[in-house]
């Protein structure tokens, strides 16, 4: 979608900025986690709210495009993001998997569930990108 | 499914642009449509038929049935 800026209808110009908004606050969310827990700024009861922050914008993320996938009324658009969506997912997990047997430690260091976003979006994106590429 | 909306565009000289905003939809899936990539659901259908004034079946046709 970001590729055809000027080609974006209100709808998909709209859920993309909400998208980014919250993909954007769960980054930030993420690191100020890290952050407190560090540094151990707070009490561990308080540390294991802090760290459960992040669900929030993520969940804000799943809630937008799912409202995005119902509004949207072209059904071949509708289709590609859908897929987009699939393909994130299933190289999320699969790295997920990989990563977890190569790096015994990875998920341990806290570091898989940021990656795991960043992954799914830009796998996501990349192949919504090269869908309507092959669709012109 | 085989379709006949390139010719049917082709004869009231509209784009595939043009299609698209008779259609709502986005050309990408005028494209995809015209080359058989994609199969519209039946309101799109509908829709087609509605705005070429012609029935679904004389705009879309079963490749399997029109082999037998």
């Amino acid at each position: 979608m970001l590729f055809y800026c000027n080609h974006l209808n209100p709808l998909q110009r709209r859920s993309g900025t909400r998208f980014g908004t919250f993909l954007i606050l769960t980054m930030l969310t993420f690191v100020a986690a890290r952050t407190v827990g560090e540094h151990a700024l707070v009490s561990k009861q308080v540390l294991r709210l802090i760290e459960l922050l992040p669900a929030i914008p993520v969940g804000a993320m799943i809630f937008v495009v799912g409202r995005y996938l119902k509004q949207e009324t072209d059904e071949f658009v509708r289709m590609l993001v859908t897929q987009s969506l699939l393909w994130g997912l299933g190289v999320t997990m699969i790295g997920d998997i990989v990563f977890g047997v190569v790096f015994e430690d990875f998920s341990s260091h806290g570091l898989s569930q940021i990656y795991n976003i960043d992954v799914f979006c830009i796998t996501a994106l990349a192949a919504l990108w090269i869908q309507l590429r092959r669709a012109q | 499914m085989k379709n006949r909306l390139r010719v049917l565009r082709a004869e009231r000289g509209w784009s595939q642009a043009d299609l698209a905003d008779r259609l709502e939809v986005s050309r990408q899936s005028v494209n995809a449509i015209e080359t058989g990539r994609f199969d519209p659901s039946l309101p799109l259908a509908f829709k087609l038929a509605r705005l070429f004034g012609a029935p679904i079946e004389q705009i879309f046709s079963d490749e399997a049935q029109s082999g037998i």
